[in-house]
């Protein structure tokens, strides 16, 4: 599993998330959702987009790929319409 | 018995300064134990001398009157119904002091004891030795104000269990505790523990909420806790000869750096503990100060002058430190209300309508920051919709004070960016996280000291806590069924009707 580091769109508590290694940065979006959105931010329609070392990460591209490694640090944002 | 005036025999009777012929001094004195500071001659500290004068006759008569007084209001308490009578929020405050508090006492007997037999003058261990019976006192009184409770509530069983667990909090305390006085050496004990923690930072903890107790009807807290501020008073003067023996001696920058490491560790513990009991905990009506117009009082405007006149500086930091004075403790509270079930008491969300206005008056912004958090918490109250309040992952923790890392937006934290990170280093093939940058400079100034330490979240990652899972967490944490934290007003705060009353 590859333990992160991540803060959601609107809050301000950093969280911790396990992924598989194969995870892509869509499924880190979706899990980062799940944790938060209606817990401590609202609920918001739009798409999610994630960072990681001041680059904004394809959704289908992995997290291997991505260079993301062990506790590093993301951020994942709702930007647009869904 | 003589009856001499304690002026007339006390130089002569403390001192015990000797040249030592058997043994090296340095085998008396290891430096691994009284610091490093063998450039300031052994004479210079013979010079030590303590503000506060105390036989032990008249030690042992002025305890035993304390002791006494506590019993006596204990015992007028126990035969009413004081206790049924306290608000539900300040019994949440009083199950988070015993807990956190009671056992850290422990540990300072060690530190108290261990200046006993190394401080580096007669008059410094003197004082030392009863600063460890104080310390003593402390952990019993507490103890047994709190095992009186426990056939009425549970929960005050943390007040002895707490220490023995690897609860988050406790974990925190805990490492606040070790690198401040229980793996210390002596000159840094007498500098870090009774001047910066006992002189600055317990006044906020026993003078504020023993004024608070008063207020609220909660004698006999309010007079345990005044009891056991009338100790640190007196014991906590050891730190300032001690600081002014090495400025004397030109250690100015090494003083400097114990109390900037101190008062940061001091500030986060406090700001987790005290900040919500006073701002959340306490019944609005009864509230005297905010908990930042307290630091304020207490801190910057006393304890500072007092640095001052040393001749020392502010911490370095100070500028993080008055911005986090309006941040970090409601970010504390929001983090200890949503994991609650972690916890020993029962803490008060303390946000309905009239309590939200006073924090905005107390902390403009307040709103801002925090208002969505708990309106979205709100609203799956009202939905009744528990579950989503609730945390299901663990909070990063950073890897120095051990609290959860924070990126608030416009303040410190650093959340200044998308995709701005906390501080993090990587050290020997380990990847350490940090709050802020206080905690990560306290941190590369000894990383040696630091990195074998563990947060919750490092220990899940190494499989330590099973099963991997909340309920494992909170198993782990020695959180049993009876005594799971709950909000201590069963959500009545959330409630549309209270809101329209408020």
């Amino acid at each position: 599993m590859l333990p992160l580091c991540f803060r959601y769109d609107g809050d301000f508590l950093v969280h911790y998330m396990s992924v598989e290694p194969d995870a892509t940065v869509a499924d880190i979006c979706a899990a980062a959702r799940e944790y938060v959105a209606g817990f401590r931010v609202p609920e918001r329609e739009g798409a999610l987009q994630l960072t990681f070392a001041g680059e904004v990460q394809p959704p289908d591209r992995s997290a291997r790929d991505a260079g993301i490694g062990a506790m590093d640090y993301v951020q994942v944002d709702v930007v647009g319409a869904a | 018995m003589p009856k001499l005036m304690r002026s007339d025999w006390y130089d002569l009777a403390r001192d015990m300064n000797w040249t030592l012929r058997y043994v090296p001094h340095d085998q008396a004195f290891p430096p691994e134990l009284v610091g490093p500071v063998a450039e300031v001659p052994t004479e210079r500290w013979w010079t030590w001398d303590e503000p506060y004068k105390l036989s032990y006759r008249e030690y042992v008569y002025n305890q035993s009157e304390k002791d006494a007084g506590v019993g006596a209001v204990g015992a007028a308490v126990a035969r009413s119904r004081l206790f049924e009578q306290i608000d539900p929020g300040w019994k949440g405050a009083i199950k988070a002091h015993f807990g956190a508090v009671t056992l850290s006492e422990g540990e300072s007997t060690l530190a108290e004891s261990r200046m006993g037999r190394f401080g580096l003058a007669a008059a410094w261990r003197n004082m030392a030795l009863f600063g460890a019976l104080d310390e003593m006192r402390h952990v019993q009184i507490q103890l047994k104000v709190a095992h009186s409770l426990l056939e009425r509530d549970q929960q005050f069983e943390w007040a002895h269990k707490a220490y023995h667990t690897e609860n988050w909090a406790i974990i925190a305390a805990r490492g606040h505790d070790h690198d401040l006085f229980l793996c210390n050496d002596v000159v840094s004990t007498a500098i870090q523990l009774t001047f910066t923690f006992e002189t600055g930072f317990t006044n906020l903890q026993f003078m504020g909420m023993a004024a608070d107790a008063m207020e609220i009807g909660d004698v006999e807290f309010g007079a345990l806790i005044s009891s056991i501020q009338t100790d640190e008073a007196r014991h906590a003067q050891q730190g300032e000869p001690t600081l002014r023996i090495l400025l004397e001696s030109g250690e100015r920058e090494y003083a400097q750096r114990l109390i900037d490491v101190s008062f940061w560790r001091a500030w986060h513990l406090f700001a987790s503990l005290t900040g919500p009991s006073m701002d959340y905990y306490t019944p609005l009506e009864h509230r005297t100060m905010s908990f930042k117009e307290f630091m304020e009082e207490w801190i910057i405007r006393q304890f500072m002058d007092q640095i001052e006149d040393l001749g020392l500086e502010k911490p370095w930091y100070w500028d993080t430190f008055l911005d986090e004075l309006n941040w970090r403790h409601h970010c504390e509270h929001a983090g200890i209300w949503y994991y609650r079930p972690t916890v020993w008491w029962h803490p008060d969300a303390g946000v309905s309508a009239g309590e939200r206005e006073w924090l905005e008056a107390k902390y403009p912004g307040w709103t801002q920051k925090f208002g969505r958090l708990w309106d979205t918490v709100t609203d799956s109250v009202r939905n009744d919709r528990l579950d989503r309040t609730i945390g299901n992952t663990l909070p990063v923790l950073c890897n120095l004070c051990q609290l959860p890392i924070f990126m608030v937006p416009g303040t410190t934290s650093g959340a200044t960016a998308p995709g701005q990170a906390p501080r993090q280093v990587d050290h020997g093939g380990r990847r350490y996280s940090f709050c802020s940058e206080p905690c990560h400079w306290i941190f590369t100034q000894n990383p040696e000291r630091y990195a074998s330490t563990t947060t919750v979240v490092d220990r899940l990652i190494a499989g330590e806590v099973q099963p991997p899972t909340p309920e494992g967490v909170i198993a782990y944490m020695g959180i049993t069924p009876e005594v799971r934290g709950d909000d201590a007003t069963r959500y009545a705060w959330a409630q549309p009707q209270i809101e329209a009353v408020a």
